[in-house]
């Protein structure tokens, strides 16, 4: 076997700051020095490129209604949650003004860290908030507090089922010519009693995800004899 | 005999995935209905405890971190499912799909002619601001334009009923192999429960992930080489990582294992071998 084998195509679990130290943090340990150089040129893919992060910020995330309409001429087939970009003065105003009702957010926290709801707060912890708002308007957003459904979740130091609050998340691929949801998902559930926060960092279960198939793609599986199998081989 | 689910209370105000009122479960629930209101509590628990060993024996843990310290942990698991209807899912699916081709033609639009951005349909300043914004790429278009060949968009259900989008996760989203491992421990903890059911299967990910990579290759050739690099076996999703190249069968990486030269990039073969890492 050769030592060495040329690389086509990184799927990276680093962030783009990590990914090369000549061009990112230059103290990255973590990186390869050069594979920008190497991405730029054509010689290697990298897999989320880099800079996919800016639809990733929450503030930008509140547009993506505006760019299905742009791009595609379509209305959105599923709606945002309604954000509150604070460095809007108008929604920023909306949000000092009705902060009690709110979820606060920074705009570049995932895995539910820095969410803030509010209702939760003291007074004074509120008026810690609004100042750090104030202080950098653009690294915030405030949506309202949504109820999110509940799924009976069995609680085992009760011994007995209670409602949960639970998410979806969603693996949507894009590749050449094709994409391909997921069917399903992962259920995230807020094992506290009523937590709405439901992220595996912050203490979050799961749940397996079913999606039914109906009768047409249930067809569909005769035709190809795949999913049909597949789906009996669970069992 | 007293059923599981006969003293579950409502939350009020919420919209339960399960009832539609007390007792009166939603149509897509009512093969659970048929098998949860045959099984006590003791042996619910049982169960339960069955599928605990049986991550615990996948090697399924996760590294929680607290200001003070981490710790290896079981994910949480819950044996009853969460069922999505046909109909439901015929939206969902149509609506990220809808919403991965618009983020990935802004992603290209800000990064080339940035004509989204002229027209002030979204601020300039907001992008150019973004923390993740990558100067580098300007002008450059990746194979096929794809920039976000993965993307985990976090939904939630809100009490009218209706789905809403509540954040996208376009830079590392991670979870992918809990899906795939629950749906195993289920299958084996309960296998009668999936029994002459319609669900769909997710176990084709891994193959519809390499596909993905693979279609991205700056050539079409027959020996196509990915690799997944990881942070290292600190960080929290490790495990998934690890699972994840294992599924595929392709390398798992570090930032070391790796090398360019002229422009290329290339593994270390050797290297990796000697950590026992190399699957080839």
């Amino acid at each position: 076997m050769d030592s060495k084998k040329k690389v086509d195509v990184i799927y990276r679990r680093i962030d783009d700051a990590f990914l090369d130290p000549h061009v990112f943090r230059k103290d990255s340990m973590l990186g390869v020095p050069g594979v920008m150089g190497a991405y730029l040129k054509g010689n290697v893919s990298i897999v989320n490129a880099p800079g996919t992060g800016i639809s990733d910020d929450k503030a930008v995330c509140a547009y993506v209604p505006d760019m299905i309409k742009y791009y595609l001429s379509e209305e959105p087939i599923i709606s945002n949650v309604p954000t509150y970009i604070c460095e809007r003065p108008q929604d920023l105003q909306y949000t000092l003004d009705h902060i009690e009702k709110l979820v606060v957010k920074p705009v570049d926290m995932s895995g539910g860290y820095g969410v803030t709801i509010m209702d939760t707060l003291t007074k004074a912890e509120v008026e810690e908030v609004k100042e750090k708002i104030k202080a950098n308007p653009r690294e915030f957003i405030a949506q309202p507090k949504m109820m999110l459904s509940t799924h009976a979740t069995y609680i085992e130091d009760e011994n007995c089922f209670e409602p949960r609050h639970i998410d979806l998340r969603t693996f949507t691929l894009m590749g050449k010519d094709f994409s391909y949801v997921l069917p399903g998902g992962l259920s995230r559930v807020a094992l506290k009693k009523d937590s709405l926060i439901v992220n595996s960092s912050q203490g979050g279960g799961s749940k397996d995800t079913w999606v039914i198939m109906d009768q047409s793609s249930l067809d569909n599986s005769h035709a190809h004899g795949q999913t049909q199998s597949q789906s009996q081989s669970q069992s | 005999m007293e059923s599981l689910l006969s003293k579950y209370k409502l939350k009020p105000n919420c919209y339960d995935e399960v009832f539609k009122e007390e007792e009166q479960y939603r149509s897509e629930y009512f093969m659970i209905d048929q098998l949860l209101s045959k099984m006590d509590f003791k042996t619910y628990k049982s169960l339960n405890e069955e599928a605990k060993l049986s991550f615990l024996n996948q090697g399924i843990t996760y590294a929680l971190y607290t200001a003070t310290e981490s710790t290896e942990t079981i994910f949480p698991f819950d044996l009853f499912p969460r069922v999505i209807s046909s109909s439901d899912w015929e939206v969902l699916e149509k609506g990220m799909l809808q919403r991965n081709k618009a983020l990935n033609l802004f992603i290209h639009d800000v990064y080339n002619d940035a004509k989204i951005l002229k027209d002030k349909v979204i601020p300039e300043a907001l992008v150019k601001t973004s923390k993740h914004y990558v100067k580098e790429m300007e002008g450059f278009s990746p194979v096929g334009d794809i920039y976000c060949q993965i993307c985990g968009t976090d939904l939630i259900r809100h009490s009218d009923g209706n789905f809403y989008i509540l954040e996208d996760n376009l830079r590392s989203p991670s979870g992918v192999s809990y899906v795939l491992s629950n749906r195993v421990t289920l299958s084996r903890t309960l296998p009668h429960l999936f029994q002459g059911k319609l669900i769909h299967p997710v176990s084709q990910y891994p193959n519809e992930l390499l596909r993905t990579l693979r279609s991205v290759s700056p050539q079409q050739k027959l020996d196509i080489t990915c690799v997944l690099l990881t942070p290292g076996q600190y960080n929290s999703a490790y495990y998934e990582h690890s699972f994840l190249a294992k599924q595929m069968g392709i390398e798992l990486v570090e930032g070391g294992d790796l090398f360019v030269e002229n422009d290329f990039v290339y593994m270390n073969s050797i290297g990796l071998k000697k950590k026992g890492r190399c699957y080839l």
